[in-house]
């Protein structure tokens, strides 16, 4: 007997040593719909779609595909039946050609049982018909561009009847015009009759792709809603369970200061990254960094702190000329830098919150015997984390173990220990559930109104516009304008970003 | 949590003190153990085999300990035997300038120790009254292998024409006392014997039967027909080397000079799989280096000195320490020739082969 | 009714197995010790077997002190055994006296701090070699050493023409062969060295920013650690570890051939491992590192004591090691 929904989950619960994952919860998903999955982070959406996807075990509850209850044992077994999931983090095999990871595991076979290159071939071409991608099937997957392999992910998905997809952050590291080819295919998929389930934290997309949103808080279904009875505000507030009108703290006019850092003409020894930049930025100030992906705002913040090379230029802090830009060096001179890739830069996933917040400012803690001062790093890593509000069971736990947004604390308290004058902070919003970007705002506000000077790399427009004095735009690693306060408006910021060489 | 382990460990030695009062067991019967290099040679194995069957007869517990190579680890066992009780020692070295320090430990507790295979040093003779050599003099090894060749080219002048031998010869590990003294022994003999060696190609093989296999497989590549004979200082590396000729194609359809290769080989130890070989006619000759008398020379030294205090300059198994000090260290120092029990090798051809199989 | 009890037996199972994950190091330690202490009737616990067992494994641990920092930064070294091989060689060759026919240098005889300095010393410049590649080279460190092993086998084979470098003077075996009181003088040195890389790995930044680069690499750069002078100096101490072992492992048995310390890094690696040093990097500590050795080298002792074949001897270690692995795994790899 079919049913009316393609997927039910009805009473999931998980439960996992000391934390309730998943209360009770119910999912309904209907054929045809693009169903958005909303909460902040820890709320339990990626645990629930686990449970889906049989890699953890539910301790209470049943899954029905049609009606029909079904156990998959994990992504391949799920796939098989029909139920797909594209990863945020890509999952194939880059030195494999587009052909070879569409059909790995499942290569078609002459009778002499040899892969059948030819119809591989084929069909290839066939199943990337079904995602507008024409790319020759022998092309090396790691060689096209992220979202082109989504798209063959996504064709994966397809070639297997998928009859369910799920999408995690699909578009995180896309541009505009792929965000616009992906919404097209997924309007593709839903009008063949697939369930798509969109998990996003990016509000703009939602309304944008979404038909039905359920939302999900504290390990709990706070409910499930027709797109159209829902505002961006009235969503923002089921997710985080109180209002938040107040989004961005008052961060004041732009502070008549000193230049504590001045660029210029800093060009990267990389091809095709940024040239030429110069500003200046001053005490007090919060400078934001705008751009599209591909407009090199990382490679350029790496750079001043000498993580990645430059070819030209000149970096001056507090009016001193930096000779040689390393971080030790950065460091002494009072910079910090908070990058945007958390796990790969940022994270010793392995130590203990104490020695995580310690590292670049042990030199600070040395005593007259040149060792360490442990209890003077104790106080210290405690007051700081505190300041910020950082949750954590204990100073000795995993930093691995904290949620996303307590991690970037810590990451802040790190550089606060540092005692730095200019903050740089490489998205630092990215990836942290809504409460605590309002935190890391208040954070962000009360660090600048001490006098210390910030450069904020965002992609999101209303955190550029809302938490910065003035915003630099790049586009294709120039720099192709500074705005203002009173000119900052979402079109202006996206008219300086898109305005590419001819 | 800490602290309930910490009270763990401290109970648990606790525990262990008081048993270990009490650990101490008397049976009345000798205890004897046998510290061997490793068990992955042929004689060693022989060794001690006969050596748990002559305990077994004369109603001796024996343990066998296996030092897989490592000088450290022999030193370690012989320090964890004593501990346990045990003062009399049979053993092969891995190497002979470890035995004055076992020599010494052993010499603490008044126990007694007979050396085989590997010479021991003569300051570890030194030691005690109560350490013995029970080995064969390497030397002698190599001048049976020299005595062999002589037979056979003697038989077949043509295929050494002018007394010259064009030699390939494996030798054992480098700096072992049996490398140096075996090669010294064929060489000074053949000498007498009136020939010319020339070393076609000479290197070590590390006792191994595959790198012995190795090291020949290059040599006739690069000197095909230009050798007449083969000398190994062990059957295992000759074996190698028989390996090596036959897929070189070194054979013959007649085996009427004693071997179905197209030159002799020679090994020393006589080693069951030596014989086999042997008996296929593809080894010539070998040296058997006795394990049964080496292993019965050492145990008997050994029980002799534990019921009466020595074994110096008595008969042994019987073998009488020489009345004179030979050339070859250990046995050349009048003050130590008492305790050398010399075992003597002997010459396999197929004239004495069925005594051995 | 049922249901509950079984769901609180099993919280209390899995807050048992989590207090095993968290001390398996200190409990394999203290199992073994149990076990052994009943087989031998008391033997394994008297002073006498403590003594050996502190002499058996002071030089293992000093390679294991050595590898034990590498494995902290993310690294490993499989060149133990022949750099520790070539540096006892070195050791030898200068502490052999002027008489003796067989020396290295017949007729010179060297003051009794050279064969420690020239040991000390090839070791430092092997591990500052490996540090090069690994740090400057960007080679991965398995590689590296692997290449300088064979290098340090050559060069050992070369020096010693393949012979043994024995009859050692008296004065240098004392060194590794005597003892103050009952103590052992390698139990001592063991000691004094064990303490010096705590205060290295627990109170210096040193020390500290090996547990940040093997941690995290990319981050340890970002926050300002000279991330190939730190790898640098990690490997040339354990260089400096290693040309101590060798030093000692020659005066303690009086002589140096090509087998010595042969597979040392195999024994090393597996006792930092068991005692809780992850191979993912980042984690470890030397009170860890020492119990590992002592847990391999209990393993050693007692296998020896009750004369069990060497043959089952490597399989139990075998399991110890796996099962060793296949803790820390788990301990680390969620999420």
């Amino acid at each position: 007997m079919d049913s009316e929904y393609a997927i039910e989950m009805l009473g999931i619960t998980k439960q996992f040593p000391g934390v309730l994952a998943l209360n009770n919860v119910d999912l309904r998903v209907k054929p045809g719909s693009v169903h958005a999955l909303m909460g902040e982070n820890g709320a339990g959406k990626s645990t629930l779609m686990k449970c889906l996807f049989g890699i953890y075990k539910e301790n209470a509850g049943k899954i029905l595909l049609f009606g029909k209850e079904c156990h998959f044992t994990g992504s391949g077994d799920a796939l098989r039946a029909g139920v797909s999931m594209i990863q945020q983090e890509l999952a194939n095999c880059p030195e494999r050609t587009v052909a070879q990871n569409l059909w790995m595991g499942r290569e078609p076979m002459t009778k002499l049982h040899f892969i059948d290159h030819k119809k591989m071939h084929d069909d290839t071409i066939k199943v990337l018909k079904n995602v507008d991608l024409d790319i020759s099937p022998e092309t090396r997957m790691g060689s096209i561009s992220i979202s082109k392999q989504q798209s063959c992910e996504i064709a994966r998905a397809v070639s297997y009847n998928a009859k369910v997809v799920v999408m995690d952050e699909p578009t995180s590291s896309l541009t505009e015009d792929e965000v616009n080819h992906l919404f097209k295919i997924i309007r593709q998929l839903r009008d063949s009759g697939i369930a798509v389930i969109y998990i996003s934290h990016k509000m703009d997309e939602i309304f944008q792709i979404a038909d039905t949103v359920s939302v999900m808080r504290d390990g709990e279904m706070i409910g499930t809603y027709p797109i159209t009875d829902l505002t961006k505000d009235k969503l923002i507030s089921l997710m985080v369970g109180r209002d938040s009108k107040e989004r961005f703290p008052d961060i004041g006019p732009m502070p008549k200061t000193n230049v504590t850092l001045k660029v210029s003409h800093l060009t990267s020894s990389v091809d095709r990254s940024f040239t030429d930049i110069c500003f200046e930025l001053h005490k007090g100030e919060i400078l934001g960094i705008g751009g599209l992906v591909g407009a090199q705002r990382t490679e350029l913040v790496e750079s001043i702190f000498g993580i990645r090379p430059v070819k030209d230029g000149e970096v001056f802090v507090n009016g001193k000329k930096i000779g040689k830009l390393e971080p030790s060096v950065l460091i002494k001179n009072g910079v910090g830098l908070i990058t945007e890739d958390r796990r790969r830069t940022g994270l010793f996933p392995m130590m203990s919150i104490t020695n995580n917040t310690s590292v670049p400012s042990l030199g600070q803690y040395l005593n007259k015997m040149h060792l360490l001062d442990h209890r003077k790093i104790g106080t210290d890593t405690v007051k700081y984390n505190k300041d910020l509000n950082t949750k954590t069971p204990t100073m000795e736990t995993l930093i691995q173990n904290l949620s996303g947004g307590n991690q970037q604390k810590v990451i802040i308290a790190r550089w606060l220990m540092t005692l730095p004058d200019i903050l740089i902070m490489d998205e630092p919003t990215r990836g942290i559930d809504v409460g605590a970007k309002h935190e890391i705002y208040m954070i962000m506000n009360a660090l600048a109104k001490q006098g210390k000077s910030i450069i904020m790399v965002s992609s999101e427009m209303p955190e550029l516009i809302g938490m910065s004095h003035r915003i630099m735009v790049l586009c294709e690693g120039r720099e192709t304008g500074i705005l203002n306060r009173d000119q900052m408006t979402q079109e202006n910021v996206l008219t300086l970003a898109a305005s590419f060489m001819k | 949590m800490k602290k309930a382990l910490v009270a763990l460990m401290v109970l648990v030695l606790a525990v262990g003190t008081v048993f270990a009062q009490g650990g101490a067991e008397a049976t009345g019967k000798i205890k004897m153990a046998g510290i061997i290099r490793n068990q992955n040679e042929q004689f060693v194995v022989n060794y001690t085999e006969n050596l748990k069957k002559v305990a077994a007869a004369n109603n001796v517990d024996l343990v066998i300990l296996d030092g897989e190579g490592q000088v450290d680890k022999q030193l370690d066992q012989l320090s964890t035997l004593l501990s346990q009780g045990y003062k009399y020692f049979v053993i092969i070295a891995q190497d002979g300038s470890a035995t004055e320090q076992m020599a010494q430990k052993i010499a603490e507790v008044k126990g007694a120790a007979a050396y085989s295979n590997i010479q021991p040093s003569v300051e570890a003779l030194k030691v005690s009254k109560q350490q013995y050599y029970a080995s064969s003099p390497e030397a002698v090894a190599g001048q049976y292998q020299a005595v062999i060749l002589d037979e056979y080219f003697t038989k077949y002048p043509e295929k050494a024409p002018g007394k010259v031998l064009n030699m390939l010869y494996l030798e054992g590990q480098l700096g072992h006392p049996a490398q140096i003294n075996r090669e010294n022994g064929l060489i000074e003999e053949l000498k007498k014997l009136g020939y010319t060696v020339n070393f076609v190609a000479k290197d070590t093989a590390n006792w191994r039967p595959d790198e012995a296999q190795a090291k020949v497989e290059a040599w006739i590549a690069a000197f095909s027909g230009k050798f007449n004979c083969v000398v190994a200082q062990n059957d295992d590396m000759a074996l190698g080397a028989i390996a090596a000729l036959k897929a070189g194609g070194y054979t013959k359809a007649d085996a009427s000079d004693g071997t179905l290769l197209t030159v002799p080989v020679i090994g020393v130890d006589g080693t069951p799989t030596g014989l086999a070989s042997m008996k296929a006619n593809e080894m010539y000759a070998t040296v058997l280096q006795d394990a049964i008398g080496q292993s019965e020379t050492a145990f008997y030294a050994v029980l002799e000195a534990s019921k009466t205090g020595t074994a110096a300059g008595k008969t042994i198994n019987g073998l009488t320490p020489p009345a004179k000090p030979i050339d070859e260290a250990p046995a050349n120092d009048a003050a130590v020739i008492a305790q050398c029990f010399l075992v003597p090798f002997k010459p396999i051809t197929k004239a004495n082969l069925a005594e051995f199989l | 009714m049922a249901n509950k009890t079984k769901s609180a037996a099993g919280i209390a199972l899995k807050k048992v197995g989590k207090f095993a994950a968290k001390y398996t190091t200190y409990l394999t330690f203290v199992v073994l010790l149990v076990v052994l202490a009943i087989l031998t009737r008391g033997g394994a616990l008297r002073w006498i077997s403590i003594k050996n067992l502190l002499i058996a494994e002071s030089v293992r641990a000093f390679a294991a002190l050595g590898v034990g920092i590498i494995i902290i930064t993310k690294g490993i070294d499989l060149s133990i055994g022949f750099v520790v091989c070539l540096c006892a060689s070195v050791a030898a060759s200068f502490a052999q006296p002027a008489d003796y026919s067989g020396a290295l240098f017949v007729g010179k005889q060297f003051p009794l701090f050279l064969p420690i300095i020239a040991g000390i010393l090839t070791g430092t410049v092997f591990g500052l070699f490996n540090g090069a590649l690994v740090a400057y080279g960007k080679l991965p460190p398995f590689i590296a050493t692997l290449g300088s092993m064979s290098i340090a086998k050559g060069l050992q084979l070369i020096y010693t023409k393949a012979a043994v470098v024995g009859s050692l003077r008296p004065e240098f075996k004392k060194i590794g062969q005597g003892s103050i009181g009952p103590i052992p003088n390698l139990a001592i040195y063991v000691l004094i060295a064990a303490i010096l890389v705590w205060v290295l790995l627990k109170h210096t930044k040193t020390g500290t920013n090996f547990y940040a680069i093997g941690g995290n690499i990319q981050a340890a750069r970002v926050s300002g650690i000279k991330v190939e002078l730190g790898l640098m100096v990690a490997y040339g101490i354990a260089g400096l570890c290693y040309g101590i072992a060798g030093t000692l492992q020659a005066s303690r048995l009086g002589l140096a051939n090509s087998l010595t310390a042969n597979g040392m890094e195999l024994d090393a690696i597996a006792a930092v491992t068991v005692g809780g040093v992850s191979q993912s990097g980042g984690v470890g500590n030397v009170g860890g590192m020492m119990i590992g050795v002592f847990t391999m080298g209990l393993i050693n002792y007692g296998m020896t004591y009750l004369a069990i074949n060497s043959y089952y001897q490597q399989i139990v270690k075998g399991l110890i090691i796996i099962l060793a692995v296949y803790f820390d795994m788990r301990k680390y790899s969620k999420r």
